[in-house]
């Protein structure tokens, strides 16, 4: 071999390692990211928030699809058997695992992995502005005084506002005294208790702001560890002196056996669009608060959720 | 006054009413094509219309709106597949104009009423927005149940000669609203285990399946010669519409309208509800209610001014409550707080020129949909002058597409399939469709009313009748199903003799 | 063939499927709620109940015209006129076998082959005889559909092995 050659072997082999540790090829198309709720609902609106940022950050756009049904379920199987390649993600609120313990599904705990959390909004209990009470004291002392009377509203059996209602409740230690209404969305419920057929709905704040600013209806606890910015004036649960903390979290998911390199990519990505000016200011506007918590933070926080939900549902008296 | 002529002025540019048409354009193919619905367009256009002037955004959803509501009616008409649930009504009488050489008549009564719907929907939610949003929030789960019952009960007059056949696929259709999760304890009823189900049978796939498949099922015992017959040139195709003709509807119009417009204002029942309640109550109505089904004016008009109507229904809880009526008035909302308007009950007083701005964009919108609609009816009446051998397939096509689109799910597809095989054998056993439908649409919400009024009352039926708009909707119900009964007799005792195949004589 | 014949059996069939619904369908699809006053099988079984009615009724009715006419005898039942043919039917077994051959090949060979080979076979099914032409026309007509749903309607299809 010349010496000219030679050297160009040895360049090219020096060139190796290189490529070893080179960034992998990720990703080249566009990113599927499935959302297990109706079109133009508050959850594909939250994840439509993620598009605008994607090409940029990511170097692929995000395509958001909607498969609806069974309370997320069914968009959360078609991420679960999904191939593990980074090009499927699943955005989705607590009720996956919610679904897990009150639900059979064709998934388990361990089919996902946090990529990004997105948004953490907190359910309140509210009520007409008229009502005879007006924080859960009073709310709980009427309720002994008026056995059978007061009743509630809720989404949906299963859904997360149906489950973290019953859990203020069940803080305030009243389960056994009150009436369920399930209706077919909050909408509904907030018209009934304006309508006085229904005493109190479990609601988010966006839902809520505006008749509460028109002094229609107030706000009896909200389930937070602090007080939230949307509502300033708003108690919490906690510091009225029952235990109702969860808030309701929102954020990416993938399939448990991405790639790592894929993951980590994805990681770093969605940390970018989330953490960015435009996407907070977007947030804000839908009446979203802006947090971020990375991969491996956000991971650890669903396994978490996944305990506390199955001991919970069991405790409040949703599954046995 | 002034806000007033400041909003209206905003409306007078080449940009804004660009809007508003390309929003009826929109609206007419979004809701002429099968499976996408009205909500689907609007979401489609919201991302859109983030990026647009205020008022250009609100006329191109509004635009929207009410071109979907016109534009489930052509391919009703044409293909017999209802293009949005709203325009299943307008399925039964419009096709079989179609078929008798009248699609572009169908065509024109449709337009002309979903324009006028659209007019008298407007006026009422301007004239009338207060008023009827506190009457809507008396509305409480009994008096929810007492409109349904009331619907189920004009099922009575649209079962044809058999009344008892007509019950029997008003249990049927309530039965397959069953399926899926009970709404008061969540437990999985008549699942099979497949998660598919667990939020009930998809109406697309029972609309799409019992219409189009079936109709595709019943053409194709024609044979294939006959189906590969090219449409004869000197068939007379009556597709003009008088105004006569079109005046001779006013009463029927605007009564539509209006039951249209009132069941909008109620949150949670929508354009499908609408299209029955008025269809079956202009049979009522009518002198010849034996026609309907057969392919008359009235029973295209009446469903067709009810779904646009539902649209100024919608609104009012949505502008005086921040509620919102229906599935695309929630999108809606968030079209309008992108722009910086908060629906609430504060809206009146602290921005009324937003108001306005609604009430002018659907004022316009109808008007548009007028002159788009005029000029796109000479092309889509078309459509019929193809072969069936051509056509049928590709109808089957777009039913397969149409269903899979709002859930993107097989399993629908699948259904709608199989509801086209069972529409085939109600058919050949003479057991009317039509109340299976109604009965399907306003099952769920039937039972749930029922169910949440009886949890409200610690199971005492008294709340039916010591409340008093439900006590009323009660009575209603009962006096109809009496009257319609006795006529519905009436109608079954004139037999007329037929020749069956055997060469017999035999009553029918 | 009689209409109240075809009332008879009709009435008769819808009966035992409401039977069928009432013994074994409900108990195995709905799992009875022991403390509640109305659970969740209360509304099925009261419906299953009613079109029970209906259809004894339409049954009846068959049977009482059956009668005026004189027919209610063994020869109408053993006539063959009577009887379903359901060799008339194979066309439409075929359709709905086909469709949902169709629904099933689709997610491993992805939207756009399975549409066109299956509207293909649907045109020649339908009366056309030319394959050729059949086939070009699919390919238009999917394409055309294909890219209105994705592109301005932004549905997703399942993919085959070729990305679409």
């Amino acid at each position: 071999m010349t010496r000219k050659n030679l050297a160009l072997c040895l360049a090219l082999l020096a060139l190796v390692p290189a490529t070893l540790f080179a960034a992998p090829n990720f990703p080249v198309k566009p990113v599927e990211v499935i959302v297990g709720f109706a079109a133009g609902g508050g959850t594909h609106l939250a994840a439509e928030l993620l598009s605008p940022e994607a090409s940029k950050f990511l170097g692929q756009p995000i395509q958001v699809t909607c498969k609806p049904g069974a309370g997320g379920a069914i968009g959360a199987t078609a991420v679960a058997t999904a191939r593990a390649d980074g090009y499927t993600l699943l955005y989705a609120t607590m009720s996956l695992p919610i679904s897990l313990y009150m639900d059979s599904v064709d998934f388990s705990e361990n089919d996902f992995v946090g990529v990004a959390l997105a948004s953490n909004v907190a359910p309140l209990m509210a009520v007409k502005a008229d009502a005879p009470f007006s924080n859960a004291k009073e709310m709980k002392a009427w309720i002994a005084a008026n056995p059978g009377k007061f009743s509630w509203s809720h989404p949906g059996v299963g859904s997360t506002l149906h489950v973290l209602g019953a859990n203020m409740l069940f803080a305030m230690d009243v389960t056994k005294q009150v009436k369920e209404v399930p209706f077919k969305g909050t909408n509904e419920g907030i018209s009934a208790v304006l309508g006085g057929h229904v005493t109190a709905v479990s609601s988010f704040p966006a839902s809520i702001l505006e008749q509460v600013r028109a002094g229609k209806m107030k706000i009896i606890g909200v389930s937070s560890p602090v007080r939230i910015a949307e509502l300033p004036n708003a108690p919490t649960f906690i510091e009225q002196g029952y235990n109702a903390i969860l808030t309701s979290t929102r954020g990416v998911f993938a399939p448990k056996k991405t790639p790592k390199d894929v993951l980590a990519a994805l990681d770093v990505a969605f940390g970018k669009i989330i953490q960015s000016p435009d996407f907070q200011k977007r947030a804000i506007t839908l009446g979203e608060p802006a947090v971020y918590a990375d991969s491996a933070e956000f991971d650890r926080m669903y396994h978490e959720q996944c305990v506390m939900i199955k001991a919970l549902l069991k405790e409040i008296g949703l599954t046995k | 006054m002034d806000i007033l002529l400041e909003t209206a002025l905003q409306f007078v540019s080449i940009q804004v009413l660009l809007g508003i048409v390309a929003g009826v354009i929109a609206g007419i193919i979004g809701g002429g094509l099968p499976g996408i619905s009205p909500s689907m367009t609007i979401a489609l256009l919201l991302p859109i219309s983030l990026y647009l002037p205020t008022p250009v955004a609100i006329g191109l959803m509004m635009g929207a709106y009410q071109g979907a509501m016109f534009g489930g009616s052509i391919s009703a008409i044409l293909i017999n597949t209802p293009g949005t649930a709203s325009a299943a009504a307008t399925t039964i009488d419009g096709y079989q104009m179609a078929l008798k050489g009248q699609s572009g008549k169908a065509l024109k009564m449709a337009l002309y009423a979903s324009c006028s719907g659209g007019v008298i929907g407007t006026i009422i939610l301007l004239a009338m927005a207060k008023p009827l949003s506190t009457i809507a929030l008396k509305f409480g789960p009994p008096e929810y149940f007492g409109l349904m019952l009331l619907s189920l009960a004009l099922i009575a007059g649209i079962s044809g000669k058999s009344l008892l056949k007509g019950l029997a696929s008003a249990c049927i259709g309530l039965l397959l609203a069953t399926v899926g999760m009970d709404p008061i304890y969540g437990t999985r009823r008549f699942t099979f285990r497949n998660i598919n189900l667990s939020d009930g049978i998809q109406t697309l796939s029972v609309f799409i399946g019992v219409f189009a498949l079936t109709e595709l099922l019943t053409q194709l015992s024609q044979g294939r010669a006959a189906l590969y017959k090219k449409a004869d040139p000197l068939a007379v195709m009556d597709n003009k519409l008088s105004f006569k003709e079109y005046w001779g509807q006013r009463v029927n119009i605007i009564k539509s309208s209006i039951i249209g417009a009132l069941i909008g204002v109620l949150p949670g029942i929508g354009g499908s509800t609408a299209c029955f309640v008025s269809y079956a109550e202009a049979q009522r109505r009518s002198k010849h209610p034996e026609k309907f089904g057969t392919g008359v004016l009235e029973g295209v008009a009446a469903p067709e001014a009810a779904n646009n109507a539902v649209a100024g229904g919608a609104l009012v809880p949505l502008l005086t409550l921040g509620i919102p009526g229906d599935v695309v008035t929630a999108i809606l909302v968030g079209a309008l707080i992108t722009h910086g308007i908060k629906p609430g009950p504060l809206l009146f007083i602290e921005d009324i020129g937003s108001v306005y701005t609604v009430y002018i964009a659907m004022f316009l919108a109808v008007i548009a949909l007028l002159f788009v609609g005029q000029l796109g009816i000479p092309v889509f009446a078309k459509i019929v002058k193809l072969r069936k051998a051509t056509l049928l397939p590709m109808i089957l096509i777009i039913c397969v597409v149409g269903t899979y689109a709002s859930r993107g799910n097989l399993f629908d597809v699948a259904l709608m399939i199989l509801f086209g095989a069972v529409g085939f054998t109600m058919n050949k056993n003479k057991f009317p469709i039509p109340p299976l439908i109604i009965a399907f649409v306003i099952g769920s919400q039937l039972e749930t009313s029922l169910r949440q009024s009886l949890i409200l009352s610690d199971y005492n039926i008294s709340i039916f009748f010591t409340r008093p708009i439900s006590l009323v909707l009660m009575i209603v119900s009962v006096v109809f199903c009496f009257f319609m009964v006795r006529r519905n007799r009436k109608l079954a005792n004139k037999t007329t003799i037929v020749i069956n195949d055997s060469g017999e004589k035999e009553e029918a | 063939m009689g209409k109240k014949y075809a009332d008879l059996r009709a009435g008769l069939v819808l009966l035992g499927l409401c039977l069928l619904a009432y013994f074994w369908l409900i108990p195995a699809q709905i799992k009875v709620k022991e403390d509640a006053a109305i659970g969740p099988e209360f509304f099925p079984r009261l419906l299953v109940i009613c079109c029970g009615i209906c259809a004894a009724g339409v049954a009846f009715q068959g049977v009482m015209g059956l009668r005026k006419e004189g027919k209610l005898k063994l020869s109408t039942f053993r006539n063959p006129a009577n009887r379903v043919n359901y060799k008339s039917y194979g066309k439409h077994a075929l359709l709905l076998a086909s469709a949902l051959a169709y629904l099933f090949v689709m997610p491993y060979t992805g939207f756009v082959i399975a549409s066109v080979v299956f509207l293909t076979f649907l045109l020649m099914f339908f009366g056309h005889s030319k394959i050729g032409w059949c086939f070009l026309l699919s390919v238009i007509y999917v394409a055309a559909i294909y890219f209105i749903f994705t592109i301005a309607f932004k549905i997703s299809f399942p993919k085959g092995p070729l990305g679409f």
